[in-house]
């Protein structure tokens, strides 16, 4: 049985009334969602609360998804997706009314390469930053981060290129 | 449509590859409202001082703000 047929048969226990089962969909879902949201933000409290929030808003809407629609993964995606943006744009708003409150840069790395990484996929274009994560760490076909996304999967598609290029470009020199 | 865009991008992948995250243990509750303006509070700031630690404008400030407050302090009374 496939990771996908476990979760939707999870949830479908769930959605029936199986409330234990929701824990066994966050033993399973959290860490994914989690350094989704890391790697987009690299900031650990507003990650934690993302992934938090996200399964609060599943117990919520828990009718709402359906396997044909898409995976289990997917929606939870999709779902933490909206609520990091919706937070990151509310702490743009406050950080421009009182610049005072912006907390400091991340704290760097211990290693040279995760360092670099790290600054390489923060400095890329937001959109651009999103469509490489789902595909390179979470294994997203382009088709699902469109519906993800809500954007044309041409757009997922130039995304990816511009992504993949401006890393290239970045790490140039000894590295690649 | 969905060839692998890192098909030859060997050297690319290895370096993606290096960014390994910590994952924190936290449960799926979030924690009450006091614990998280606790939290909020101590969360580190940039100092707005910052740009006046150190610099000619800081020393420039230093000398004439007790001029100024002098000044202000006799007008007002």
């Amino acid at each position: 049985m496939s990771l996908r047929q476990t979760e939707e048969i999870e949830m479908a226990a769930y959605q029936a009334g199986d409330v234990e089962a929701l824990g066994r969909i966050y033993e399973q879902l959290k860490q994914p969602l989690y350094l989704f949201i890391y790697r987009y933000t690299r900031d650990e409290q507003l990650s934690i609360d993302v992934v938090q929030d996200t399964f609060i808003k599943i117990q919520q809407y828990k009718q709402s998804f359906s396997p044909e629609k898409g995976s289990l993964k997917n929606f939870l995606f999709q779902t933490a997706y909206r609520i990091m943006i919706d937070k990151l744009n509310r702490r743009k708003k406050w950080y421009r009314l009182m610049p005072f409150l912006k907390p400091e840069d991340p704290q760097p790395a211990n290693t040279e390469d995760k360092l670099t990484v790290q600054q390489a996929i923060s400095s890329l274009p937001e959109k651009q930053r999103a469509v490489i994560l789902l595909t390179y760490y979470h294994d997203l076909s382009q088709a699902e981060i469109a519906q993800m996304l809500e954007i044309p999967a041409g757009t997922v598609k130039s995304r990816l290129h511009h992504a993949i290029s401006s890393l290239k470009n970045m790490l140039g020199g000894d590295y690649l | 449509m969905n060839q692998d865009p890192f098909k030859h991008e060997e050297q690319l992948k290895t370096f993606l590859d290096s960014y390994h995250v910590d994952i924190p243990e936290f449960q799926t509750e979030k924690p009450g409202k006091w614990q998280r303006v606790i939290q909020w509070l101590a969360t580190p700031v940039k100092n707005p001082l910052d740009p006046l630690v150190e610099t000619v404008r800081s020393y420039s400030l230093a000398g004439t703000l007790p001029i100024v407050l002098g000044l202000v302090i006799a007008v007002l009374t």
